[in-house]
């Protein structure tokens, strides 16, 4: 809304109440807008919410009422409304016959943002991530807007159509590079049901064609168990699944745990095909158990969340499986800072790459550096990591900064 | 289950017009609502980061609380702000959010909050989120 875009300063908070706090106080109950759980907040307005404690004012529940009726199902929910049966309508199927072959795992900085291939080919996007702007200088120069042309990220198949987009949760490092890059978001965009804030809203409001994968949060029954806790979509080499909380989670685990995740092939020597799961920033243990058995050896993952290990990203750990208990692939999506070593967020944490080495993920590159994760060295070996089939991009898409694969960020 | 603007873009419209004198992304009075959109502790610093989508107040006031009316499969477009609080540590940010622990510290939150210009504890800095698109930030040396 504003022509040119600009910093206004430090500014600090002076006063702060929770509105609205997801919660997951139940295995299959979720809750993205309730009011604050009883004792959370320290010094409740007068005749506020309390955090749920008694004398609840309803002025707090009308607005956590209403942000809810803002994001929810379309319909104006009552309560006392019956639960949401389990849709047989279901979301529209995927396209037919994908057959992935590899993942890109892109760098882009601190976020996420990996492109599936068919062969040499770009299909469709889990994530198209960039950094929050005081992290921006860990990315590549190509992934902004005033980048020389045909230098940035790959935004169109080679035909001109438009690559669809799976998002994995609404952070703001998994969506953020199609803000920028318009024709990212011509495509079919797969969006978990969870809230989202203002800057998501906006953008979510120039998609062109915005599916929004699960179940409705019904607002009139967030105390209820949700229907279809995990929703799978099989395809071809690809599988979609709808991440859900399978315990009673803490507050602070709900949003990265009640998103999308994937499955897919990628082809290995000699070559067959083998399988890779990528969940963004949710525990392996919020998928569904056919994500975590599949009917083809499971051999590649990327890191949970960048490489972190709060909230047991790093201890929920699914192994490949024999004969290739320690060959696992691991690929890691952070960001490091570009004047010295500093890695965003601390990511990936040393703990959680020794848990992923216990686990038998012992064969793994970066983003950010390579193979040389954590080992003080700079940007010096960032670049894309591909995981699969190595068949060269078309020289349609050079000089595109999503073109180049390393060949020490080559995961065979 | 279904795109949610379609039908109801005339009706955002509308409603974003109706909330039109305070769609200015500064509000004059400080006051925002902020969804919590990342929170992360960082365990080389022992420090937070902490990332609030914020909307000015008044319009969301006047554009959603105050329309009983309002059916919505989406919220209009909104006058947004980017507030990223870079580093603070864990009892100061407790404190400043006005929660009992750090455990509440949970994303997809959305809080009332009243900023004030200048340095303090839980200080952060206040953008137009789209000023990532051009370039990245210089980092200071």
């Amino acid at each position: 809304m504003n022509a040119q875009p600009q910093e206004h300063g430090t500014w600090h908070i002076s006063s702060a109440q929770a509105v609205t706090m997801p919660q997951a106080p139940a295995p299959g109950t979720v809750q993205f807008l309730a009011p604050p759980p009883a004792g959370a907040v320290a010094h409740p307005p007068p005749g506020g919410n309390g955090g749920g404690g008694g004398g609840n004012g309803a002025r707090k529940r009308s607005r956590a009422n209403s942000l809810a009726k803002g994001q929810g199902t379309g319909k104006r929910p009552r309560l006392g409304d019956p639960a949401p049966a389990p849709g047989p309508a279901g979301p529209p199927p995927l396209p037919q016959a994908v057959t992935t072959t590899s993942i890109g795992v892109m760098d882009i900085g601190q976020g996420n943002c990996n492109l599936l291939l068919e062969g040499a080919h770009p299909a469709r996007y889990f994530d198209t991530g960039m950094p929050l702007w005081f992290h921006t200088s860990t990315a590549p120069n190509q992934i902004f807007a005033n980048t020389p042309p045909g230098t940035g990220p790959i935004t169109q198949k080679e035909n001109g159509e438009s690559i669809p987009v799976v998002l994995s949760h609404w952070d703001w490092d998994h969506w953020r590079l199609a803000s920028p890059w318009q024709q990212l978001r011509a495509g079919t965009w797969y969006v978990p049901n969870q809230p989202r804030g203002p800057s998501a809203n906006n953008f979510f409001n120039t998609l062109a064609n915005p599916v929004v994968f699960g179940q409705p949060v019904d607002p009139a029954n967030l105390a209820k168990p949700q229907q279809n806790m995990h929703e799978t979509i099989p395809q071809v080499g690809f599988t979609l699944y709808r991440c859900w909380p399978t315990a009673a989670h803490p507050e602070a685990m709900v949003m990265n745990n009640t998103g999308l995740a994937i499955s897919t092939t990628v082809l290995l020597p000699p070559p067959e095909a083998h399988m890779t799961l990528l969940t963004g920033d949710a525990n392996f243990n919020s998928l569904p158990l056919t994500a975590l058995n599949p009917a083809l050896p499971l051999t590649g993952i990327v890191a949970v969340h960048h490489g972190s290990n709060t909230h047991g990203a790093s201890q929920n750990l699914v192994n490949p499986v024999p004969p290739y208990i320690i060959e696992g692939r691991i690929a890691y999506s952070y960001g490091v800072f570009r004047l010295g070593i500093l890695h965003a967020y601390g990511f990936p944490v040393p703990a959680s790459v020794e848990d992923y080495e216990h686990a038998g993920w012992l064969t793994a590159r970066s983003t950010a550096e390579g193979a040389q994760i954590n080992q003080a060295g700079g940007n010096a070996h960032r670049g894309n990591v591909r995981m699969g089939d190595q068949t060269p991009i078309p020289a349609h898409f050079n000089p595109s900064c999503f073109a180049v694969f390393p060949a020490g960020n080559q995961l065979t | 289950m279904s795109a949610e603007t379609g039908n109801y873009a005339p009706l955002l419209r509308n409603v974003q017009n109706q909330g039109g004198q305070f769609a200015r992304p500064l509000a004059e009075d400080n006051k925002y609502y902020g969804f919590l959109c990342k929170a992360d502790k960082d365990e080389s610093t022992g420090t937070w980061q902490v990332f609030f989508e914020l909307v000015n107040k008044k319009f969301l006031d006047n554009v959603l609380f105050n329309r009983p009316g309002l059916v919505a499969g989406s919220l209009p477009q909104m006058p947004a702000l980017a507030f990223h609080i870079l580093a603070v540590d864990e009892p100061t940010l407790v404190a400043a959010l006005n929660l009992t622990s750090a455990q509440y510290i949970a994303e997809g939150s959305w809080y009332e909050l009243e900023l004030t210009k200048g340095e303090g504890q839980a200080e952060g800095q206040l953008y137009d989120p789209d000023i990532d698109g051009g370039g990245p930030r210089k980092e200071a040396s």
